[in-house]
């Protein structure tokens, strides 16, 4: 016994224990500084958790599915809109939808609201345009009136059909978009459009050193970017939130009812009146614009009949004093 | 030009309504809750109230704050906003009495010599129950809906008899009335007719809301009740079909297979072509060693 213990401190029986002192002493130190570290951890663990435990914040927040929730203010993180989400759902559209939009041109006194809302929300200067209100004479004899012209959103849409890269598309709920991260801006589809209700952007858009950062949403064309078209869109960022587009509750007048066929059903913007389309449509003799190129629109119009206001004398048809520069 | 323009400078508002008077004390909290809802509603045709900047229309819609419309009393003033006539849109389905009330007290506001009459509540006791249900049943041989209504009073429900009551189906944007407005019989019931071909969701369910229309003497009183009285929704997404606008996946056949055959043909003249000039160089190759 003595003697074993003599050879294992002289480092004679290195198979049965370690007899390297240099590898042991080592081997403890490691143990000890991951024992330190360790303890360390637990211990800055514990100083941050008592430390910050004094001045835990909570927030309520509201869940998914309705619920008021309380959680601390330092989870809170915010959530910025995922450009692929925005793509995707913009592709899809809302389900089991088709919008219409009604057109009563006997109400339309050109207030140009539907117009500022519209510029306002999509970021347009003044002089471009998605929805646009004509001063209109269909011949010598007869009276003029106004006429706010948005696009169709055509069910047999040409503008769809020339686009080459898929950057325009028509969507389960009928509304016609584009995608600016697609378009190369060929204008082939301001070509086709037999409504001229697409724009190009020839210059830097309005505001597009304040939106560089903003992500693109598709549904609401902003930020709009150089290069590219732009159109009416139906407000489709309003509609996914069950509200009527910008122009239909800008206007002050009662010219534009919005709604969903599926419902037979169309919500005036202004009375907030809702009524059946079926019966709208013919009691008054709706008609749409250019039936005969099969485009199929989604809009309906009114006949500018007993008209609710005297067409003003300083505009003719064919002027355009609607803007400033 | 239009008959609604001709009479639109004398607009008859009943007695009654006329004498109608707002239900609380306009102040200061009420008159900016008035300006507000001004601003958006009625600013873009009647301009900013003692500046008249109003909109020039036949009829002129006129300044809030001149003797014009200072002489209506409230109970007109909240008539017109109410209701509407021509030009002026209704505002019923817009703002909430209350809201209209306080419209009526901000267009006061700039009437120094205005001094209001409140509505004694009085009234509002009156009303015997303490509580109002409404219950809705469907008789689908004739094609009705009975709304049945009763109060509390006392701990025994009793039918409320003579009041106002609508029915109307939910859409997307808003309530979509059914029938007119009907007043209950003294069992507290009303009928409504609903159209056959009303439009209801994928399974034929229409929800129907039915309201008291007195909201002075009840406040909001409503039922939500779910029947299939509907038409099946079975509308297809419109980008079902094939067509020549839709996604690659849904172009038309006879496109697929004609791009895909012109291609197939266009590479196969271009590999037989090379193929021929590699059998006349081994030809030729055969040729010379020979």
């Amino acid at each position: 016994m003595e003697e074993e213990k003599r050879k294992s401190l002289s480092g004679e029986n290195n198979e049965k224990t370690s007899g390297n002192p240099r590898r042991d002493f080592l081997k403890k130190f490691g143990l000890l500084g991951a024992a330190a570290a360790t303890g360390g951890a637990a211990i800055y663990t514990g100083y941050r958790y008592e430390h910050s435990k004094g001045k835990h914040e909570t927030v309520k927040v509201l869940t998914d599915d309705n619920r008021l929730v309380e959680i601390p203010a330092d989870q809170v993180k915010d959530v910025t809109s995922d450009l692929k989400v925005l793509q995707t759902r913009g592709r899809e559209g809302i389900k089991s939808r088709r919008w219409v939009m009604v057109i009563d041109l006997s109400k339309c006194r050109n207030a140009r609201q539907c117009v500022n809302a519209c510029q306002s929300a999509h970021q347009l200067r003044p002089y471009e345009y998605h929805i646009n209100t004509l001063i209109m004479k269909e011949d010598q004899g007869t009276p003029p009136y106004f006429m706010p012209k948005p696009c169709q959103h055509c069910d047999n849409p040409p503008c769809v059909s020339v686009c080459p890269v898929d950057a325009t598309f028509k969507r389960q709920d009928g509304i016609v978009l584009i995608d600016n991260e697609r378009c190369i801006g060929c204008r082939f589809c301001i070509a086709a459009c037999p409504y001229s209700a697409r724009i190009f952007h020839w210059e830097k858009p309005k505001n597009a050193e304040a939106n560089k950062d903003m992500t693109y949403d598709v549904e609401l064309n902003v930020p709009q970017k150089k290069g590219t078209i732009t159109k009416c869109l139906f407000s489709a960022d309003r509609l996914r939130e069950g509200e009527l587009p910008y122009c239909v509750s800008a206007c002050p007048n009662g010219v534009f009812y919005f709604g969903d066929e599926n419902e037979d059903a169309v919500t005036n913007g202004t009375t907030k009146e809702t009524v059946r389309l079926s019966t709208l449509l013919e009691d008054n003799g709706a008609y749409r614009l250019m039936p005969e190129l099969g485009t199929d629109p989604r809009v309906y119009y009114l006949p500018p009949r007993n008209r609710l206001f005297d067409f003003p004398e300083d505009q003719q048809p064919g002027e355009h004093k609607d803007f400033i520069l | 030009m239009s008959g609604l323009k001709s009479t639109a400078q004398e607009w008859e508002v009943s007695e009654d309504k006329q004498q109608r008077l707002a239900p609380f004390a306009f102040n200061d909290q009420s008159v900016t809750a008035g300006e507000e809802l001004y601003n958006t509603n009625c600013i873009s045709c009647h301009g900013n109230p003692g500046q008249g900047n109003y909109q020039q229309l036949d009829p002129i819609p006129g300044d809030p704050a001149t003797e014009k419309i200072q002489s209506n009393s409230d109970g007109s003033i909240y008539y017109k906003i109410y209701e509407g006539k021509g030009l002026m849109p209704s505002f019923r389905n817009i703002l909430a009495p209350d809201e209209i009330w306080e419209v009526v007290a901000y267009i006061r506001s700039f009437n120094d010599s205005y001094k209001q009459l409140v509505a004694e509540v009085q009234k509002l006791e009156n009303v015997r129950w303490s509580e109002i249900k409404i219950l809705l049943a469907l008789n689908r041989e004739n094609k009705e809906l009975t709304a049945t209504v009763k109060g509390l009073e006392e701990d025994k429900w009793t039918p409320v008899p003579n009041t106002g009551l609508i029915v109307a189906a939910e859409r997307y944007f808003g309530q979509l009335q059914i029938d007119e407005e009907k007043l209950t019989d003294e069992k507290g019931m009303a009928s409504f007719t609903y159209p056959e071909n009303i439009k209801g969701d994928t399974l034929g369910h229409v929800k129907l809301q039915s309201m008291l229309t007195d909201q002075d003497l009840f406040g909001r009183v409503s039922t939500d009740t779910t029947f299939r009285i509907g038409m099946l929704n079975d509308a297809q997404p419109l980008n079902k079909e094939r067509a020549l606008w839709n996604s690659n996946k849904k172009a038309p056949l006879w496109l697929i297979i004609s791009y895909i055959s012109v291609v197939l043909a266009v590479w196969g003249f271009i590999f037989y072509v090379l193929f021929q000039l590699r059998k006349i160089y081994f030809a030729g190759k055969k040729e010379t060693v020979n």
